[in-house]
């Protein structure tokens, strides 16, 4: 049989050029890089915070200068947060028509497949340009039903700004980790939705979040409140053209998700490779409430992404769909967490890990059963591929189990694509290339079938790029 | 103790506290004057096999750590009330039985031992530690294996000690082209127990296998750091543990198959079973497998939980009893490991303390 290794060519990036355009940076204003008080002020200050939120600024500051950077994870050595401009305010208004939005913006957003995704299958849209939101729409037939899709800053004043207040980083307190405190300090942008009992929105909703400015750190919070029984999708995008200079995004998304209510929450992050990607993500499920994670982690120089669910009432369930692509100096390490915090809740985590040319893919998980969550299910699967041998993977899963009438199941496997299956395809015609492309494909494909059709095109476009040239 | 355990090879989460053991596993220090005299007796050795006053392998000490890691390594060496280091030169299939005791008179052990397999020879040595019921002691205990090229060594550890004694219980183990170590252990004792093996699979087709079987109860406390490095091609490792844990015990396992770069084709699997017993059990498993090279194949599997109800059922309808059932299926999952040591009479032992032990936390 043919050895495979011995003639490997490579290409070291898949065609980002759609990603990779950068605008001229127009801000109306700009702190300067660092964080003080009074920077944190300044934000304050430009964003009219009410009085509540100053406070909780200046206090998640203090939090995160006596916090510690995790001792555990890649290596955060050459992220400096006196580089890191932590707000720019776009030259532009929030609008609600993409006509309004300026040329080189609106542009930018139409490459990205944005207002044309809006037409074809989105109930509404939140774009996001480094700090602010600048343009959010919703269907008049979903304002209909009731809900609620506005940005942040909108919301913290506005007809929710209770409600807001009641949730915002109650399920991810700034307390929890350093990234955390430092988004409780500096947070500008995001949306907020709210979904009213029984109200089941047919198409998803999307927020995207474009990075644009070198050098700066984007912090957008989302938070959605699904009332009992209701069903919501919310597809979650990123990118940002690639810099010479670090970039941070430290966002905060909390998900709360009602009695027997169902949210689907879909993410395909696909940062330029200067970009430190240190997002926290938290559900908080009710009785019979489920939450669905489908997450594609594609881009980022490092990241840390454990989106966590909180299975707080009898019977609710978590289900997290992953898969994460590591290519040349990327080291991403991403997985999940839940809490079995009630009896009869159940949890399914499947993901897949694909490393080549050098990336590190790191999968981390917890499972955690609570003495009182008698009944309870969990199983985790993960696999991961290797394409080289310069690169790594890497399976690191806690099993926390304190009760004695639970079922718990977990596997794990690493491996390379198989000769033979490889030996067989280029027996009836096809190439390597295309042989080894279609096997991680096939790798790929629970994922992919959980994602909306464009995203998944997306997605299998991306492994195709990344693929390219590796095998050969 | 400073001495930090049975250290997690990659670590996570702080807040699950399970980067290194706890301090209940801490080390005790060592009195002025040492640890006085530990009772141990060795069986006579078999042709083929003599004993060495050193460890005869320098290099040993700086590349290779046990599972529990150098601070504990370098504690025993320093602290050693007993000393024995076994050279093989030949095949010898006969057992070499360590007993060693915690009593009153005796009641710490700290042992340094070695077993050194030259190439194409054999050994098998089965330690056990036991104590006087009423005896308050420990022993923490250091077992170096170096297994030269087709050798093959064979290690069984059983511990039954007492409620109050406390236990540690390290390997390191170096294994050359196509040698071959297996580690049997059956946990039955002690108030705490911490146990680590490492296993540096150096060699061209060298492998290990690494068996445990533990039986917690009352308040009993378990904490393994188990770690199986590939360096050389073609190595292979296969990691099994089946546990019970009844009453308010806790059991925490690091389990880890870790590929170096140029391991090819490598396979490591690692699996464990845990059936919990008790409303107030907890239970923590923590299986890693980082890897480095693309030409391997890594496999592990956890399940974690109840016996299951339909297999009990079944069982019933063909005329056992619950209790025999339940039984039954225990000893299934201990067999692989039980039924691996070579002693008749003590697989019998352990067999009948496992029932009885499982009758009584039915009961309460």
């Amino acid at each position: 049989m043919k050895v495979f290794d011995s003639r490997k060519t490579r290409v070291e990036e898949g065609d980002r050029s759609i990603y990779d355009i950068k605008d001229k940076v127009r801000s109306s204003f700009e702190v300067q890089s660092g964080l003080t008080e009074e920077i944190v002020s300044q934000i304050s200050d430009e964003k009219n915070d009410p009085e509540w939120m100053r406070t909780f600024r200046q206090k998640s500051l203090q939090l995160y200068n006596s916090i510690p950077v995790p001792n555990w994870g890649p290596s955060l050595d050459d992220l400096n947060i006196n580089d890191i401009v932590t707000y720019v305010r776009p030259d532009t208004p929030m609008r609600g028509k993409w006509s309004e939005v300026p040329d080189d913006i609106k542009n930018t957003f139409e490459r990205l497949g944005i207002p044309k995704a809006e037409r074809k299958s989105l109930a509404g849209v939140g774009a996001q340009y480094d700090s602010e939101v600048v343009y959010h729409n919703i269907s008049a037939q979903a304002a209909a039903q009731g809900v609620v899709y506005t940005d942040m800053e909108s919301a913290l004043t506005g007809p929710y700004a209770d409600m807001v207040r009641k949730h915002f980083m109650k399920l991810v307190p700034p307390s929890d980790h350093k990234f955390a405190a430092l988004h409780g300090a500096v947070w500008s942008g995001g949306s907020f939705v709210y979904v009213p009992p029984g109200v089941s929105v047919e198409i998803p909703l999307q927020s995207y979040f474009r990075l644009n400015a070198p050098g700066a750190g984007q912090f957008e919070h989302t938070l959605i409140i699904v009332d009992e029984g209701a069903y919501l999708h919310f597809i979650e995008g990123c990118s940002a053209p690639k810099y010479s200079v670090a970039n941070l995004h430290a966002g905060c998304v909390e998900l709360y998700v009602g009695e027997g209510a169902r949210l689907r929450y879909s993410t395909i992050e696909n940062w330029s490779k200067n970009m430190y990607n240190l997002n926290t993500k938290r559900a908080r499920v009710e009785k019979g409430g489920t939450i669905e994670w489908v997450s594609g982690s594609f881009g980022s120089h490092i990241s840390y992404l454990y989106p966590m669910s909180i299975l707080k009432g009898e019977g609710s369930r978590m289900e997290f769909t992953g898969i994460t692509f590591a290519g040349g100096g990327q080291n991403l390490d991403t997985g999940a967490k839940v809490v079995h915090a009630a009896p009869h809740t159940t949890s399914h985590i499947s993901t897949k890990s694909i490393s080549r040319d050098g990336g590190v893919s790191t999968f981390r998980s917890s499972v955690r059963v609570m003495p009182e969550a008698t009944g309870s299910k969990s199983s985790v699967s993960c696999e991961s591929l290797m394409l080289d041998d310069q690169s790594r993977s890497d399976t690191i899963p806690v099993m926390d189990i304190q009760c004695d009438e639970a079922d718990i199941g977990h596997e794990a496997k690493i491996g390379r694509i198989s000769e033979q299956a490889v030996f067989y395809l280029m027996s009836r015609g096809i190439s390597e290339e295309d042989a080894k492309a279609l096997i991680v494909g096939g790798f790929a494909e629970p994922i992919a079938k959980e994602l909306p059709l464009e995203y998944a095109v997306e997605m299998n476009n991306l492994i195709h790029l990344e693929m390219k040239g590796s095998i050969g | 103790m400073k001495e930090r355990i049975n250290v997690l090879p990659v670590p996570t989460w702080n807040h699950l506290k399970v980067n290194q053991a706890e301090d209940i596993f801490a080390l005790i220090e060592a009195p002025e004057g040492g640890f006085g005299k530990a009772d141990v007796t060795v069986s006579p050795l078999p042709e083929g096999v003599k004993t060495e006053l050193q460890f005869p392998f320098n290099a040993f000490n700086e590349k290779i750590e046990s599972g529990m890691g150098n601070e504990y390594d370098s504690y025993v060496m320093k602290h050693a009330n007993t000393t024995c280091y076994l050279k093989a030169e030949s095949r010898a299939d006969e057992v070499i039985a360590f007993t060693a005791k915690v009593t009153d008179a005796n009641p710490a052990i700290v042992g340094s031992y070695g077993i050194y397999a030259e190439e194409d020879s054999s050994i098998s040595v089965m330690q056990r530690v036991s104590s006087d019921e009423s005896a308050r002691g420990f022993s923490a205990e250091l077992t170096r294996i170096y297994a030269k090229k087709g050798s093959v060594v064979r290690l069984y550890q059983i511990q039954e000690l007492g409620r109050s004694c406390r236990s540690w219980n390290a390997v390191a183990v170096y294994a050359e082209e196509g040698a071959r170590v297996e580690v049997v252990r059956a946990i039955m004792g002690g108030k705490t127990a911490a146990l680590g093996v490492k296993s540096f699979l150096s060699g061209r087709e060298s492998s290990f296998a690494l068996d445990t079987a533990y039986f917690g109860d009352e308040n009993q406390a378990f904490d393994f750091n188990d770690v199986a490095e590939h360096w050389g091609k073609s190595s292979a490792s296969d990691l099994y543990t089946a546990g019970v844990l009844a009453g308010e015990s806790s059991k925490v396992l690091r389990a880890t198959i870790d590929f170096k770069r140029g391991a090819t084709g490598a396979a490591g699997h690692e699996l464990e079973e845990v059936l919990m017993l008790g409303k107030k059990v907890k239970n923590k498993t923590v299986p890693l497998i980082l890897c480095g090279e693309e030409q391997v194949e890594g496999q592990h599997a956890a399940t974690v939980g109840r016996l299951d109800e339909n297999h009990i059922y079944y069982l019933c309808s063909r005329g056992l009893t619950p209790s025999q059932a339940r039984l039954l299926m225990v000893q299934g999952r201990f067999a692989p490991v039980i039924d691996r040591i070579p002693d008749e009479d003590l697989r019998e032992s352990l067999n009948r303390q496992i029932e009885r032990r499982l009758i009584l936390n039915e009961q309460t």
